[in-house]
C-alpha cells in the first residue's frame, strides 16, 4: 500500500501542475493583449480585432484555471492540516490578499473586458485592459510571495508553543527570494503566451488562413518572445540561480548533478546521474563553467552534494536534476527559435518562411514543459523540507486521514481533470478554427498603416 | 480583536451565501422556469457575469480564516476531508456548466450541460447547509483538535456522529429552501415577462415551505447544541437575532406583494445574514463545538494569540473597500432587467 505522505505530494503536485498550465497562459496572454490594446488605442484597428479574438482564447483558459485553482487553496487545509495549524497565520495572509487583492479585480474587469467594447469608450476599454493585466499578475505575485515563505522563510519566530507567528507583513511581502522568483516566474509566463500567440498565428499563416491579422500578431509575440526567452536566462535565471546557491546549496548542487567538491568546477549540459556510485554517467561537461557562473571566477571551489548530511538530500534527485536540465535546455532553444524568427521579421521575411513557420507551430507544448519543470525542479529541490530549514514535508501533512481516502481524492482528480482537458482541447481547437473577425472592412486604414 | 475576527470571518462567509446562494438556487430553478432555449438564456445571463465574482468571496473567507483562525480551519478542512473535496468537485462541475454551454449549438449538449449545472447546484445547496449544521451540532473532536466523521452512521445525534443525521439533513433542506427562495427573488429582480412570473410565483411557494423549515431549524438547533441555550439564556438580547432574521423574511414577503422587488431581495439577503449571524452568537465563543466540551474550538485556542492581528486590518479594511466599488461597477454596469427580448440577441 502506498503511504499517505507520498499520496499527500502526489496530489498536490499533480493538482498543481496541471492548474499552473492555464494561469501562464492567461498571464501571457494578459501583457499581449494590452500591448494590443495598446496599439488599438493608438489607431490600429486591427490590433482591437486581434484583441478580441486573443480574448476568447484567455476566456476559456481563465475558465479552467479558475476551476482548478479552488481546489488548491482548499488541500491547504485538507491535506496539509498540520502546515495551516503552525503557519496559518501567515500563509493565511498573502492566499486572503490574493483573494481580496487579484482575484476580484480579475473577475470583476475580464467581464468588462470581453463584453464591455461597444458600452466603455475606447480609453475606458484600455484601461480594464491593463486592470485584468494587473489582476492576473497581482495574483501571481501573492501566490509566488507564499511559496517564498516555504521557500526561504522571513518575517517571522516560532513561539513556545510551536506556532509560527509574523513578525512583519512587510518582510513577507519584500522578501528576496520572492522579488527575483517572482521576475522569472513572470517571464516564463510570457514566453509562454508568446509562444502560444506565434504558434497559433503560424498555423494560420501555414494554412493560408487570416494572412493579415496573422503577420501583424505575429509582429508582437516575436519580439516579445525574444525579449522574454532572453531575460529567463539573463539576468533573471542567473539571479535564481545564485540565490538558490545562496540559500539552498543542497538543492544547488543536486540540480546541477554535482556531487564531489571541486575547484574550477564544471558545469554538465547532459548526463545521466548515477546515485549507486554518485557520478553523471556519459556526461558532456562545460569545464570551470559551474565555478565561473556561480562566483564568477573560473577556479573556485564549489560543493558538491556528498559534503552534505544525506538526510538533507531531496529524495528524487534523478527527477530534480532531469527537470532542471530539461528547463535550462529548451530555455536555450527558445532564445535561438524566437532569435532567428526575430531575424526574420525584420527583413519581413518571417512569414514566408515555412521552415520557420513550421518551428514555431509545433514549439507550442514546449514552454509548458519549460515552466512546469521549472517548478518541479524549485518544489523537488525543497526536499525533505516543507518550509526550507525549518519544517520536515512528514510534518506538515494531515495525519488524521487514510491512504484509501487520498488515494481515492486523486484518482478523482485524474478523472476531472482529464475530462476538462477534453473540454479544453476541443473548444480551443474550435475557436482556433473558427480564427479573428476578418480585416476586409478595415482595407483603408491597413493601407495607410502598412508599416505597422 | 479575536471577536472582531470572527465578526469579519463571519461576515464574509455569509456575504459568499448570499452573493452565490442566488447564483446557486437559479442553478436549479433554471430547470424548473425555462420551457425554452431564449427562456432559458434569459434566465442564465442574470447571473453568468456574477457567479465568478461572488465565488471569489469564498476564496477570500478562506484565507481570512486560514490568517485569523488558522487551528479552526486545519481542524475542519482535513476532518471533512471527504466532503469538501467533493464540494470542490461540485463547484468545478457548476462553473463549467454555466460557461461552456455557450460554445455549443446542439441541444442534447446543451440539455446535459444544464442537467449539470441542476445537480451541482442542487447538491451544494444542501451539503452548504448540511455543513453548517456539522459545525453547530459539534464534532468529535480529540485533544488536539482533530476528528474524522464517516459519511452517516445511523443518522442519530450522540456519540457517534456522522456527517449526515437527522438535524444536518435538516439543516441541508433548509438552506436549500431559502437559496431557492433568494434565487427566485434575484429573478424576479432581474427579469421580465413569463420568466419573471413563473419566478415570483415560485416565490411564493418557497417562502412558505422556507418560513416553516427556519422554525424547525431554529427549533432543532434550541435543542441540539446545548451551549446555545446557555448563551441565550445568559444575554436575552441576543434573542435580536434570530428574531430581526423572521421579521427579514416576513419584509421579503410583503415587499413582493407590493412589488418591490429589490427590498424583496435585501430583505431576503438580510435574513440570511442574520440567520447566520444567530448560529455565531449561538455557538461564541466556541467555531467547532466539540462533543466532549473540554475539547471545543474556540476563536481563542484556534487563533495565533498575536498582535498582527490588529496591524492586518490595515490591509483588510482597504481591500475589502476596493472589492465594493469593484462590485459596484460589475452591477451598474448589468442591464437593470434582463428582458426576454434581449435575451435573444445575444
Amino acid at each position: 500500500m502506498l503511504d499517505s505522505l507520498l499520496l499527500h505530494r502526489v496530489q498536490f503536485a499533480f493538482t498543481a501542475s496541471y492548474h499552473y498550465l492555464f494561469p501562464q497562459l492567461t498571464m501571457g496572454l494578459a501583457l499581449l493583449i494590452f500591448i494590443l490594446k495598446t496599439l488599438g488605442l493608438r489607431g490600429h484597428a486591427w490590433a482591437d480585432i486581434a484583441a478580441r479574438f486573443w480574448l476568447k482564447i484567455f476566456g476559456l483558459t481563465f475558465l479552467i484555471g479558475v476551476v482548478t485553482g479552488i481546489p488548491l487553496e482548499f488541500q491547504f487545509g485538507t491535506n496539509w492540516a498540520q502546515l495551516v495549524k503552525s503557519t496559518g497565520s501567515i500563509l493565511g495572509q498573502t492566499l486572503a490578499m490574493e483573494g481580496i487583492f487579484a482575484f476580484f479585480l480579475e473577475s470583476t474587469f475580464l467581464y468588462l473586458l470581453i463584453f464591455g467594447e461597444n458600452k466603455l469608450s475606447k480609453t475606458a476599454h484600455w484601461i480594464v485592459s491593463f486592470l485584468l493585466l494587473a489582476g492576473t499578475w497581482l495574483s501571481g505575485f501573492f501566490i509566488i510571495c507564499t511559496n517564498a515563505f516555504l521557500q526561504h522563510p522571513v518575517g517571522y519566530r516560532i513561539d513556545e508553543n510551536g506556532i509560527y507567528q509574523l513578525t512583519s507583513i512587510w518582510a513577507l511581502l519584500s522578501n528576496p527570494w520572492a522579488i527575483k522568483q517572482y521576475l522569472h516566474t513572470m517571464t516564463g509566463a510570457v514566453i509562454t503566451g508568446s509562444f502560444t500567440m506565434s504558434a497559433i498565428t503560424a498555423y494560420y499563416l501555414l494554412k493560408e488562413e487570416h494572412l493579415e491579422i496573422s503577420r501583424r500578431c505575429l509582429s508582437v509575440s516575436v519580439p516579445v518572445g525574444f525579449l522574454a526567452s532572453v531575460i529567463a536566462a539573463v539576468p533573471t535565471g542567473d539571479w535564481e540561480a545564485k540565490q538558490v546557491h545562496q540559500y539552498q546549496p543542497v538543492k544547488f548542487s543536486a540540480m546541477e548533478g554535482h556531487f564531489h567538491t571541486e575547484d574550477g568546477a564544471g558545469m554538465i549540459l547532459i548526463g545521466q546521474p548515477n546515485l549507486q556510485e554518485l557520478k553523471i554517467d556519459n556526461p558532456i561537461i562545460i569545464p570551470n563553467m559551474l565555478s565561473f557562473l556561480t562566483y564568477a571566477s573560473w577556479n573556485a571551489k564549489v560543493k558538491g552534494l556528498t559534503s552534505y548530511d544525506r538526510d538533507l538530500w531531496p529524495d528524487n534527485i534523478e527527477l530534480l536534476y532531469y527537470s532542471y536540465h530539461i528547463m535550462a535546455g529548451l530555455g536555450t532553444m527558445f532564445i535561438a527559435l524566437m532569435g532567428l524568427s526575430l531575424l526574420f521579421l525584420l527583413k519581413k521575411r518571417l512569414h514566408t518562411n515555412r521552415l520557420l513557420l513550421w518551428l514555431l507551430m509545433l514549439s507550442l507544448p514546449f514552454p509548458f514543459i519549460a515552466n512546469t519543470a521549472g517548478w518541479f525542479t524549485t518544489e523537488i529541490g525543497r526536499q525533505p523540507w516543507l518550509i526550507y530549514g525549518v519544517m520536515k514535508t512528514a510534518d506538515g501533512a494531515s495525519h488524521n486521514i487514510s491512504e484509501g481516502n487520498v488515494l481515492f481524492t486523486l484518482l478523482g482528480f485524474m478523472g476531472l481533470y482529464l475530462l476538462l482537458s477534453v473540454l479544453y482541447f476541443f473548444l480551443a481547437t474550435r475557436i482556433i478554427s473558427q480564427g479573428p473577425e476578418s480585416l476586409e472592412n478595415l482595407q483603408p486604414e491597413l493601407s495607410a498603416n502598412e508599416g505597422a | 480583536m479575536e471577536t472582531v475576527w470572527l465578526l469579519l470571518l463571519v461576515f464574509m462567509i455569509a456575504t459568499y451565501i448570499v452573493l452565490d446562494g442566488f447564483d446557486l438556487g437559479i442553478g436549479v430553478l433554471h430547470l424548473l422556469l425555462a420551457k425554452n432555449r431564449a427562456e432559458q438564456k434569459q434566465i442564465m445571463q442574470s447571473i453568468a457575469p456574477l457567479w465568478d465574482g461572488n465565488e471569489v468571496w469564498l476564496i477570500a473567507a478562506g484565507g481570512t480564516m486560514m490568517m485569523a483562525f488558522p487551528g479552526f480551519l486545519s481542524s475542519m478542512f482535513s476532518g471533512f476531508y471527504l466532503p469538501l473535496t467533493m464540494v470542490v468537485w461540485l463547484l468545478i462541475f457548476r462553473a463549467i456548466s454555466i460557461e461552456l454551454p455557450h460554445y455549443f449549438e446542439d441541444s442534447l449538449w446543451v440539455h446535459f450541460w444544464n442537467m449539470m449545472l441542476f445537480v451541482a447546484s442542487g447538491l451544494l445547496i444542501v451539503i452548504l447547509g448540511a455543513a453548517m449544521a456539522n459545525v453547530f451540532r459539534g464534532v468529535p473532536l480529540d485533544a488536539e483538535g482533530n476528528f474524522f466523521e464517516p459519511l452517516w452512521t445511523n443518522f442519530r445525534i450522540g456519540t457517534k456522529t456522522g456527517i449526515l443525521d437527522w438535524y444536518t439533513i435538516l439543516g441541508g433542506i433548509t438552506s436549500a429552501v431559502i437559496l431557492l427562495h433568494h434565487g427566485a427573488l434575484w429573478l424576479g429582480l432581474k427579469t421580465d415577462s413569463v420568466i419573471q412570473q413563473r419566478a415570483l410565483k415560485g416565490a411564493t411557494w418557497l417562502w412558505g415551505i422556507s418560513l416553516a423549515f427556519t422554525a424547525l431549524t431554529f427549533s432543532a438547533s434550541y435543542l441540539v447544541q446545548s451551549h446555545a441555550r446557555e448563551n441565550f439564556a445568559a444575554h436575552p438580547w441576543l434573542m435580536i437575532l434570530p428574531l430581526a432574521a423572521l421579521l427579514a423574511l416576513g419584509g421579503s414577503f410583503l415587499f413582493r406583494k407590493q412589488q418591490r422587488y429589490l427590498a424583496a431581495f435585501l430583505c431576503s439577503a438580510g435574513f440570511i445574514y442574520l440567520f447566520i449571524f444567530s448560529g455565531t452568537a449561538a455557538l461564541y465563543p466556541n467555531l467547532l463545538p466539540g462533543l466532549n466540551p473540554e475539547h471545543h474550538l474556540t476563536i481563542y485556542n484556534t487563533s495565533p494569540p498575536n498582535e498582527k492581528l490588529k496591524t492586518t486590518l490595515w490591509w483588510w479594511i482597504p481591500g475589502i473597500i476596493l472589492v465594493g466599488v469593484y462590485f459596484t461597477i460589475l452591477f451598474r454596469s448589468l442591464p437593470r432587467v434582463i428582458s426576454a427580448s434581449s435575451a435573444e440577441e445575444h
